[in-house]
C-alpha cells in the first residue's frame, strides 16, 4: 500500500504548526527581561522544558520557609507577594502577566522568603532546578542573565521592606 | 500471628492508617481474586460521581465517550480503553499493522501519519540545539534511541512523494503514543479531535471483531483493571496541572471512603504493597512506623528503641509514646536513646549522659525539681 502526502495533509501540518505550544511559551519567554536576551534557537529548547501549572484564586504557589524549588513566569492571572511576621504580612508587590518570579530557587536549594499567593486564578510556566539545570549546562550564559534579574528582583524587594519598617517605627 | 484485627488496630495506633490506606488506593486489582473489593470500588465510583462530579470537574477529566482525553495518549483515545494484558494501550496497537486498514476506511490514516511527522520534525529541531541526552525529549513521545531511524525517514519523505507501508507505519506508531498533556510540542487541532470522537465506534468494532478478548472498553459501570483503585473511583484523569488536584481530590476520596465503609477492605488491599528491598519504597518516616507496628504486635518483654522515632513529626513522636506509656507501662521494660525530650515523661529512670558518662538520673519530676543538667536541656538551654 501507497500513501501520497497532499494538499490536505499539508493543510493539516499548518494548522499544526500554528496551534504549537511550544511557540506560545517562545513568545512568553521573550517578554521575559531574564530571557528575552537569550537567542530564539535556545529559547526555543528552554520553552519545551516549562510546564504549564494552574492556582485557584486564593491558593498559594509557595510559603514563605518552604522548600520549593520552581521559577514561575505568569501567563494569566495576578499573584501577590507576601512577607510573613509573627502578628503581621506585608503585601510587598502584586505581580501580572509575563512577570518571572522565584528564580532564586532555580540556582540553589533555598527557603522561600515571601509567600506567593494567586490573587486570581493564575496559570504560570513553571521550571524545576534540576530541568534548570540541565539547560544551563548546555546553555551557561543563560544562567548568569537569570542570576543578574533575580538579584536586581531581591534587592528591589528588600528596599521596599526596609522603607515599611522605617514608616512602622515612625508610627507605632 | 496477630489477627486482622490486631493488625488495623496497631496500624491505625501508630499512625500508619493513611498511609497504607494510600498504597491501597494506588494498586490495581485482581479481578479474579478481588470481586468483593471491585464491587466496593464500583460502588465507590458512583457514590463519588453523585457528590462530586459537578465541584471536582475542575480537576479531573472524566472518561467522557464523547469527549477526546487529553490525559490520555491517541491509542487509549482511538479505543476508549485499555489492553487487559496491562501493557500501555498504544504499545498494543503498535504490534497490529492491520489496523492500517480500519485507520484508511475512517479517513485517519493521513493525519495520523502527518501527526508522527510533525512529531519527528518537532524533536528533530529541538535535539540540533542541544547535545544527544534524553532529559530534552521529555516533551516529544520519540525515544532518544529511535532518533537516528526517525531522522533517516524524515529526510526520505520531505517532499512530496509516496510513502511505504511500513515507513507509514512507523510514522503511525508515534502518533498512537501522543498525549496532548505530556507532549505540549504538538497540540490537536480541535477538529482532528472531534474525528476521533466520531470514529471511536467503528474502531471499536474492528478490534472487537480481530482481538476480540484483548482490550477492555471504558463504561461507567464496568471496573477498569488496567488502572488504579483511584483512578477507577474518580472514573478519569486527574487534571495534573492543576496544583493541588491531586490533593484535594483525594482528600476527597478518603473521606467517602470513610462514610462509605470501605476504609478496612482497602487498608487490607494497602497491606500487599511491596515495600522493595529493605523497604526502600517507604519513607523514613514509614520505615520507623512499620518496624513499631511490628514491635507492638510481638509484645516483647524487653523493648530497646534507639531514636526509634526520629524520623517523625513532633505530633506522630508524641502519639507513638502514649502508645507505649499505656501498653508497656508497669508490664514490660522499655529502654528508650532519645535527644526530643518531650517525649521521656512518662519513663520510671531517665540518666543523662555526657560524654559517654551518667551525670545525672531519676524521674522526670526528680530531675526537674534537681534543676540540673536535664532541666537545662529540657528548658532548651544549652550546658
Amino acid at each position: 500500500m501507497s500513501f501520497t502526502r497532499d494538499i490536505q495533509s499539508e493543510k493539516l501540518l499548518e494548522e499544526f504548526k500554528s496551534q504549537c505550544h511550544i511557540d506560545q511559551n517562545v513568545r512568553i519567554l521573550r517578554e521575559v527581561e531574564a530571557f528575552a536576551v537569550v537567542p530564539i534557537n535556545k529559547l526555543r529548547v528552554l520553552a519545551t522544558l516549562f510546564s504549564r501549572k494552574k492556582f485557584v484564586r486564593n491558593s498559594f504557589l509557595f510559603r514563605q520557609h518552604d522548600k520549593d524549588p520552581h521559577g514561575y513566569i505568569i501567563i494569566e492571572g495576578i499573584v501577590q507577594i507576601y512577607r510573613h511576621y509573627t502578628d503581621k504580612s506585608y503585601m510587598l508587590q502584586e505581580l501580572t502577566p509575563h512577570d518571572f518570579f522565584g528564580g532564586l530557587a532555580l540556582f540553589a536549594d533555598i527557603k522561600r522568603l515571601f509567600s506567593a499567593k494567586a490573587a486570581t486564578d493564575v496559570t504560570c510556566l513553571v521550571i524545576d532546578r534540576e530541568t534548570f539545570h540541565r539547560f544551563t549546562l548546555n546553555f551557561p550564559e543563560v544562567a548568569t542573565r537569570v542570576l543578574e534579574t533575580m538579584i536586581k528582583r531581591v534587592v528591589a524587594l528588600e528596599d521596599k521592606l526596609l522603607d515599611m519598617q522605617i514608616v512602622e517605627c515612625r508610627y507605632e | 500471628m496477630p489477627s486482622e484485627h490486631e493488625i488495623l488496630e496497631t496500624i491505625e495506633n501508630v499512625g500508619l492508617g493513611p498511609d497504607i490506606l494510600s498504597f491501597g488506593l494506588y494498586s490495581r486489582l485482581d479481578l479474579c481474586q478481588e470481586r468483593e473489593l471491585m464491587e466496593q470500588v464500583l460502588e465507590l465510583r458512583c457514590a463519588f460521581l453523585r457528590k462530586h462530579r459537578e465541584t471536582l470537574s475542575r480537576f479531573i477529566e472524566y472518561f467522557e465517550e464523547n469527549e477526546f482525553l487529553d490525559y490520555c495518549s491517541m491509542a487509549t483515545n482511538l479505543v476508549f480503553g485499555f489492553p487487559v494484558s496491562g501493557k500501555p494501550t498504544e504499545e498494543a496497537l503498535a504490534e497490529k499493522p492491520e489496523l492500517v486498514k480500519i485507520l484508511k476506511k475512517l479517513g485517519l490514516l493521513m493525519p495520523m501519519v502527518v501527526l508522527g511527522r510533525h512529531i519527528v520534525a518537532e524533536t528533530i529541531e529541538l535535539t540540533k540545539q542541544v547535545e544527544s541526552d534524553e532529559f530534552f525529549l521529555k516533551s516529544s513521545p520519540l525515544f532518544d534511541k529511535e532518533l537516528p531511524y526517525y531522522e533517516e525517514l524524515l529526510k526520505k519523505y520531505s517532499g512530496i512523494g509516496t510513502i511505504k507501508q511500513k515507513d507509514l507505519w512507523s510514522f503511525v506508531i508515534l502518533a498512537f503514543r501522543y498525549n496532548p498533556h505530556k507532549h505540549p510540542m504538538v497540540v490537536l487541532p480541535s477538529t482532528f479531535k472531534e474525528y476521533v470522537v466520531r470514529s471511536r465506534r467503528e474502531f471499536r468494532k474492528f478490534i472487537e471483531s480481530h482481538w476480540p478478548d484483548e482490550f477492555q472498553f471504558i463504561h461507567p459501570s464496568k471496573y477498569l483493571s488496567y488502572c488504579t483503585i483511584f483512578r477507577n473511583i474518580i472514573f478519569g484523569t486527574v487534571k495534573s496541572e492543576y496544583s493541588g488536584a491531586e490533593e484535594a481530590i483525594k482528600d476527597a476520596v478518603i473521606e467517602l471512603i470513610k462514610e462509605e465503609g470501605a476504609e478496612e477492605s482497602l487498608i487490607s488491599k494497602g497491606l500487599e504493597f511491596h515495600v522493595g528491598t529493605k523497604g526502600d519504597r517507604l519513607s523514613g518516616g514509614q520505615k520507623q512506623k512499620v518496624a513499631i507496628a511490628r514491635t507492638l504486635l510481638k509484645e516483647p518483654r524487653i523493648l530497646i528503641m534507639d531514636e526509634a522515632t526520629a524520623s517523625l513529626d513532633n505530633a506522630s513522636q508524641l502519639k507513638i509514646q502514649q502508645l507505649l506509656t499505656q501498653k508497656f507501662k508497669g508490664k514490660r521494660t522499655v529502654l528508650s536513646v532519645v535527644h526530643r525530650l518531650e517525649t521521656v515523661k512518662d519513663y520510671d529512670q531517665i540518666l543523662v549522659m555526657k560524654a559517654g558518662k551518667i551525670v545525672e538520673r531519676g524521674s522526670f519530676d526528680e530531675l526537674m525539681k534537681k534543676k540540673g543538667i536535664f532541666y537545662e536541656l529540657y528548658q532548651g538551654h544549652t550546658v
